[in-house]
């Protein structure tokens, strides 16, 4: 809560700022920083400015030139992670060694979680596609082919980042004829081409709906170059859900049987009959051989007139 | 319906809480050279289009909202990082603690309020409200001295109370840090794991003692507690005191360096370091590339013996060996007087 820290927001609109910035259970969606390197060709320069159109609005490009290297020194991008409350990143440069580079990464608590370094072969700008683009905000579908995707660790965490980055908005429900851009990732010979289209509902027989495409760009291939990949430990803490209050079930016992009973079943534990306290009568404290003569007939039950007789008697 | 353009030997997996589909299917390798790649990519994206989009037409119920249709998505199953750890619970304050205790409910209060002056109603808080402190006209009680400010004493009654629900505010937040939580972020740019004061006295104790001189002369911080100096290594007898004592230690250093000169080499060591090096020159012939490594030579300033330690290193390790023996021994002797008087054992200082 903002009231919980120590300096009071002055204005409503710094303590709105304030709230969108403190952990949520619910979490905001993610936004990308895009930072341009200290030198960049011009396709790595379109590109990331392309991939800032695919991610707007949740996206901020950074537009000073900033000569650093993510993969010695990372600090730079942590700390601009924080002042801007961005959790993904994506930092293009150019050098002889590493042409037209493209860095992909994202950010836990404003720390590096993984990152990894492409070569971008192969661009195609926006621009260059004469189709419609889809409107600002549209949630992508997404398609992966590939068996590595599903087998490779690098490329599963790969695929992992790239779903991360491109999954747009995080939406309770969609409206059906909303679903109009197709992102896809194929592996082949050690790239991943990326392909992007435009979706087009027609009319079929049934009551689904036939799907065309048109490619509406950016059209790239990445080909992997170093990596940092979060360990099992780190992603394992990064996944660490809030505790949902949930229902508790009560065991045994049936609310309303339909009839308004409320049903419960007793279970008494083992119970030893003959050291049970019952009502004490009487009739059962002689003990049993009275009943049972040893010929097996019933003894006679004696009166004290009896006993009264037989004295008079004796 | 066109042929399938892919081989689908294994069928396709969805995750429809992030309109995902995965089609495992290697792709095609010679379709995928020259210029036919961008029309099979085209073709293979229109497939996995038109089968995640049947999955969601078939799975997802539709409704119908105003004049859109929309369908519920579920939770994504693929495991996603979060951007930011969960909240923490905040642990109640101490009005809230009572309120508990005493089981006083919140009223939900009405937003407009009866005013008696004006005769109308007005908001309770905010724009238009009946504000005290903007009153014209204040009636002195009778209670009151005719000559106090009763402006005067509204406004110090108000700041007073802002004040102490100021620091209310902040005890609740120091008693939550000393009952385990972290400072919660002071600033938007700022945060992150600030330590508690049991951390902040720890790091002070060894941030001092980490200098040659152990924190002896340190500035005491406010409220810091200094117990004695430990791990001091280095003691220097004062340069003045007694004359007798310092021409004993200068003549002591004459006595051995007169000394040293009978004995310039230590032979054992030398012969042990000689043998030593020919082992390993004698591996360095036996290297992959068969070359010898380069001997390592000495300054010229330096009078060493062959493949023997310097006269400055024999005459330091004798005198060690030789103090560490008379140490030794003494405090050998030390031990047993110490061990039969008291109790503990092991290790001291």
């Amino acid at each position: 809560m903002a009231s919980n820290s120590v300096i009071k927001p002055k204005t409503q609109a710094g303590k709105r700022a304030l709230a969108r910035r403190e952990e949520k259970v619910i979490e905001n969606t993610k936004s990308c920083l895009l930072i341009r390197g200290g030198n960049t060709s011009e396709a790595i320069g379109s590109c990331l400015k392309d991939l800032y159109s695919l991610k707007k609005p949740h996206a901020l490009m950074l537009k000073r030139r900033n000569p650093i290297l993510p993969f010695e020194e990372i600090s730079f991008v942590e700390k601009m992670s924080r002042k801007y409350d961005c959790s993904l990143f994506a930092f293009a440069s150019h050098s002889k060694k590493r042409p037209n580079n493209l860095v992909l990464g994202r950010l836990f608590n404003y720390q590096l979680l993984d990152m990894i370094e492409f070569g971008v072969e192969g661009y195609q700008p926006l621009c260059t596609f004469p189709v419609a683009k889809v409107p600002v905000g549209t949630k992508p579908c997404l398609s992966f082919q590939g068996e590595e995707f599903d087998s490779d660790p690098t490329l599963m965490a790969i695929k992992n980042l790239l779903l991360d980055m491109f999954q747009g908005p995080r939406v309770e429900k969609i409206r059906l004829q909303g679903i109009e851009h197709l992102i896809q990732f194929s592996y082949c010979d050690g790239q991943i081409l990326v392909r992007s289209y435009r979706i087009l509902l027609k009319s079929s027989g049934s009551k689904i709906p036939r799907v065309e495409l048109f490619e509406m760009g950016p059209r790239f291939g990445l080909r992997l170059r170093r990596h940092k990949v979060a360990t099992p430990e780190q992603f394992k803490q990064a996944r660490r859900q809030p505790k949902v209050a949930t229902i508790k079930k009560i065991k045994n016992i049936v609310p309303d049987d339909g009839l308004g009973n409320r049903l419960g079943r007793v279970h008494v534990g083992r119970q030893e009959l003959d050291k049970l306290q019952t009502r004490k009568v009487k009739a059962l404290k002689r003990p049993r051989e009275d009943f049972n003569a040893a010929d097996g007939k019933k003894i006679k039950k004696r009166r004290l007139s009896d006993n009264k007789k037989q004295k008079n008697k004796g | 319906h066109a042929m399938s353009v892919l081989a689908t030997s294994v069928p396709p997996t969805f995750d429809l809480g992030l309109l995902l589909i995965n089609n495992p299917n290697p792709l095609d390798p010679a379709s995928t050279r020259g210029p036919e790649l961008e029309p099979y990519l085209a073709a293979v994206a229109r497939e996995n289009a038109q089968s995640l989009l049947s999955e969601i037409w078939q799975r997802l119920p539709a409704e119908r909202v105003e004049d859109a249709v929309v369908a519920p998505l579920p939770p994504p199953s693929t495991p996603l990082p979060r951007e930011k750890p969960p909240p923490k619970p905040k642990p109640p304050s101490r009005w809230e603690e009572f309120a508990r205790l005493k089981s006083i409910r919140r009223n939900k209060k009405e937003q407009a309020v009866w005013d008696e002056a004006t005769g109308e109603w007005r908001p309770r808080w905010g724009y238009g409200r009946a504000d005290p402190s903007k009153e014209w006209l204040l009636e002195v009680p009778a209670s009151a001295d005719p000559n106090e400010d009763q402006f005067g004493r509204l406004k110090k009654e108000k700041k007073e109370r802002v004040a102490k629900n100021e620091l209310q505010r902040l005890k609740n937040i120091s008693r939550n840090m000393r009952l385990g939580g972290t400072l919660p972020a002071l600033s938007a740019g700022g945060g992150g794991a600030t330590s508690s004061s049991k951390e902040l006295k720890r790091a002070l104790v060894v941030a001092k003692r980490s200098d040659a001189s152990v924190g002896q002369f340190s500035a005491k911080v406010g409220g810091e507690k200094v117990g004695h100096l430990q791990g001091r290594r280095r003691h220097f007898l004062p340069n003045t005191g007694s004359l007798t004592a310092e021409r004993g230690i200068q003549e002591q250093v004459l006595k051995e360096l007169a000394a040293r000169r009978t004995d310039p080499l230590n032979t054992e060591r030398a012969v042990n370091r000689l043998q030593q090096q020919r082992e390993q020159s004698g591996d360095a012939a036996n290297a992959v590339n068969g070359r010898r490594r380069p001997q390592k030579k000495k300054t010229a300033g330096k009078v060493s013996t062959e493949g023997g330690k310097s006269r400055r290193q024999n005459a330091r390790d004798s005198k060690s060996r030789k103090y560490k023996k008379a140490a030794a021994s003494g405090r050998a002797n030390q031990k047993m007087k110490s061990l039969m008087k008291s109790k503990t054992l092991g290790k001291r200082k």
